[in-house]
């Protein structure tokens, strides 16, 4: 069974016209890596505030059909309880620090603090964490005076330490320098090994290319492709659809066009170089 | 990493500071004590009491620089003008006794004690509270709070919304700067800066409040409504007996000063 | 003409943030500036628009120094929309936003509304025109703020970070309007951390590092100095990235010459 289910989903924010989700299908095992990509206003956030259970929680509006968490409907769980199992981290790097702890330190076992974890245990976790995400030389600064870069690591570092199964992750990155991108991505590289359910929001297509099992493309408030990654990134209708692929991949379909295709088309510079070369 | 600042959270909240650690909520009430006595008390001579208290423990918890400069922008112009004010108002009534000329204008003694009365009851009361403040983190306060069952909701309203007045002001800087950037003239007469205003209103108002939501969502990730106990990373000390004693000669004072305002007022009958 | 000359920068504070910056930019072209955060790239336009004063050396603006006049003389040619939109945007529909300055300048009726049509064409936002501002999503709130300046017709026009936050659509929309701004003879600046934004749309990339500018050029003289791509803590484009590994010369940077090469 699915850890997370979505039959004939549809969604409607209040006070608006169209519905941001229609008819979704879709569904999140264990363990994996997922990435969310497509056009803004498709639906990609909408989809983590269900998952998240802000929506129906937090956002009222108009939700049809059946979205369960561990075999539970959505609308039957309890927010707080949906927390420490749903990590959820969002772009906004200014809006993710509390503002009411004036160490990084603190910042970070403010979810354990209300978790009720013990302090002792509470002062490992968050140690470990803040070395785990190359934050230790900071642990001593005031949060609000932080860089966005930082601050966005130390929002990480918060939920993190929270050792949730899922993490949703909404374009983290999209408000960040390329150094403050590149230690977010580090981040993100590590997950990977966690075992823990990654659901990620991103534009930076190299990004998804690079660690992603699987890829779900939103367009319009419904799921048009998915699949795993190398299928779903390779499609030649993706490409036509106006979706970013990576330059590699267009590069790919490019070859094909001007009659010296590769045996594949690559995803990744890695897969690109091999694939040139075995052609000599 | 700084291991040894990551485990001093094991260790109670200490500044290494004996006044500065002492329970915010009976440091309050030693302030509040003294500053109401001063108050009922009425008299410069327990106001200029607190005041050198003031500097003592200023001196004692290194926080003099701010807390004279502080004082003294209270203090100077509080004296200046309740002394001048009850010379001009009570002067020359008769029987007053006159005490020194300035540039042949007669003061008495009367309305200048009255006056003095006055100024040093208010710098007094705002010696110990300036005290307080300068010695205690709104954080330490709101965990005391906490500790004698104040929600952690009610704690947290309180301290964001101190840290987004920080940040408003942060804000605020940048969004005039987006303004002039755009062409709209902020130097110049009254009118010009009017004009300039208004566009830098709306975004810093806005600002603050589309953050709001954001926040609740970000602080909900964080299992903010989670209600199976609540655990502290930073502990107060328990308070030691010495220090309710402290507390208690406080209040001492301030019920000794409500006797001495009654029996003063009812020797005046 | 632009002209930064000789000039430091150092924030109240006395944070020195730029040290002796030369720099001339010309009517018509199109400059993208790369780096890190901290390099100086914002303190750097901001001097253009008179926001920041040089504490030595000069900013001249087509003859006028930014020291003499204020900085709402010297933004009527120098239009700077900020990275977010947030700080700048206050009217309640976006057609209000967009209509303010050439109000402001008291044009005529007939000026303005040829102007935010014009605006709201290029930008791409006809139907967010009569929705408040803040109920449009981000990154579309994104283009009405670049709307609002270029109604008000700036001779040179600073875009912060355009493309953060946009999608395929939006970064394509932004490609076209660069080259139609400096086909009407605007001069468009911006700031970037999107190389792939920078190579395919702008002529002259500026990388900055360390409170200057370390490399100023075409996009091959920046991505294919390793040296450059170092200090400034940038990436090499992906297409760039494989024809190095590949060992390829001719400094290729974009898809089709892979693809003529192989």
């Amino acid at each position: 069974m699915s850890f997370i289910e979505l039959k004939d989903v549809s969604y409607k924010y209040p006070y608006t016209k169209d519905f941001a989700l229609k008819d979704v299908n879709c569904s999140f095992e264990k363990g994996k890596f997922y990435g969310i990509i497509g056009e803004n206003g498709g639906g990609k956030t909408t989809l983590c505030n269900l998952i998240r259970g802000l929506i129906p929680h937090f956002y009222l509006g108009k939700l049809t059909g059946e979205c369960k968490i561990e075999g539970k409907d959505i609308r039957d769980w309890d927010t707080a309880e949906l927390s420490s199992k749903i990590g959820y981290v969002f772009q906004n790097p200014f809006t993710q620090i509390s503002g009411i702890k004036s160490t990084v330190f603190e910042e970070v076992a403010i979810g354990l603090e209300n978790l009720g974890v013990p302090k002792d245990e509470m002062i490992e976790r968050v140690m470990k964490v803040c070395e785990q995400l190359d934050i230790g030389h900071l642990i001593k600064n005031n949060p609000n005076n932080l860089s966005g870069g930082q601050r966005q690591r130390v929002a990480f570092a918060s939920i993190i330490a929270m050792d949730t199964d899922t993490l949703v992750i909404d374009e983290p990155t999209s408000q960040l320098d390329p150094e403050g991108t590149e230690n977010v991505f580090k981040i993100i590289e590590s997950l990977k090994h966690s075992n823990k359910t990654i659901i990620l929001v991103e534009h930076k297509i190299d990004l998804i290319a690079q660690f992603c099992d699987e890829i779900l493309v939103m367009e319009n408030g419904s799921v048009a492709f998915s699949g795993p990654t190398h299928e779903v990134l390779t499609k030649r209708e993706l490409f036509e659809h106006k979706a970013s692929i990576p330059e590699v991949s267009k590069f790919g379909l490019a070859m094909e066009d001007a009659g010296k295709p590769l045996s594949a088309i690559p995803i990744t510079i890695e897969e690109a170089y091999e694939l040139i070369k075995e052609r000599g | 990493m700084d291991k040894e600042f990551a485990y001093s959270f094991k260790d109670y909240v200490k500044y290494g500071n004996g006044f500065k650690d002492l329970n915010p909520i009976s440091k309050l009430t030693i302030s509040l004590c003294l500053g109401i006595a001063s108050c009922v008390i009425h008299r410069w001579q327990f106001g200029i009491f607190l005041f050198f208290l003031g500097i003592i423990l200023a001196l004692y918890t290194r926080v003099f620089d701010r807390f004279i400069r502080s004082l003294l922008v209270i203090a100077i112009p509080l004296l200046l003008l309740t002394s001048i004010m009850r010379q001009l108002q009570y002067g020359h009534v008769e029987g007053n006794t006159p005490i020194f000329k300035i540039f042949g204008w007669q003061w008495y003694k009367e309305p200048f004690i009255a006056s003095m009365d006055i100024a040093w009851y208010i710098i007094g009361f705002s010696s110990v509270l300036l005290i307080y403040f300068l010695n205690t983190e709104m954080k330490d306060l709101m965990l005391a709070l906490e500790n004698r069952g104040v929600t952690h909701v009610a704690s947290y309203i309180m301290l964001s919304s101190m840290q987004s007045i920080i940040d408003m002001r942060k804000s605020a800087n940048t969004i005039l700067e987006s303004q002039k950037a755009r062409g709209i003239e902020t130097d110049g007469n009254v009118i010009v800066r009017m004009k300039a205003f208004f566009p830098t209103l709306g975004p810093i108002l806005l600002s603050a409040m589309s953050g709001t939501e954001e926040k609740a969502i970000a602080m909900d990730a964080r299992a903010f409504s989670h209600d199976g106990g609540h655990t502290y990373l930073r502990v107060l000390r328990p308070i030691p007996v010495w220090e309710y004693v402290i507390d208690a000669l406080a209040v001492l004072v301030l019920i000794g000063s409500i006797v001495y305002a009654i029996m003063s007022s009812m020797h005046a009958l | 003409m632009i002209e930064i000359k000789n000039a430091s920068f150092k924030y109240p504070n006395d944070f020195v943030a730029l040290e002796k910056i030369d720099l001339t930019i010309k009517e018509g072209e199109k400059v993208a500036i790369v780096g890190q955060n901290g390099a100086g790239k914002t303190t750097c336009v901001k001097m253009m628009n008179g926001l920041n004063k040089p504490f030595e050396g000069d900013v001249i603006v087509d003859g006028v120094n930014t020291k003499d006049v204020t900085i709402a003389t010297i933004a009527r040619k120098v239009g700077y929309v900020f990275q977010n939109p947030d700080e700048q945007i206050f009217n309640s529909t976006a057609r209000k936003e967009i209509e303010f300055m050439p109000r402001y300048y008291k044009l005529s009726e007939e000026e303005v509304r040829q102007r935010v049509d014009h605006a709201v064409e290029i930008c791409d936002i006809g139907k967010y025109l009569d929705t408040n501002p803040y109920e449009i999503p981000y990154p579309i709130r994104k283009f009405v703020a670049i709307a609002a300046v270029i109604a008000s017709k700036p001779k040179y026009i600073i875009l912060d970070e355009p493309t953060a936050g946009q999608d395929l659509h939006g970064t394509q929309v932004l490609g076209r309007l660069v080259d139609t701004l400096t086909n009407e003879g605007m001069t468009v600046i911006t700031i970037t951390h999107d190389m792939e934004f920078a190579i395919n749309n702008f002529d002259r990339i500026i990388a900055m590092a360390h409170k200057n500018i370390i490399c100023d050029g075409t996009a091959r003289d920046i991505f294919w100095n390793e040296e450059v791509i170092k200090e400034a803590k940038i990436k090499k484009p992906a297409i760039g990235e494989l024809a190095k590994r590949l060992g390829l010369d001719g400094r290729i940077l974009f898809c089709d010459e892979l693809v003529d090469k192989l």
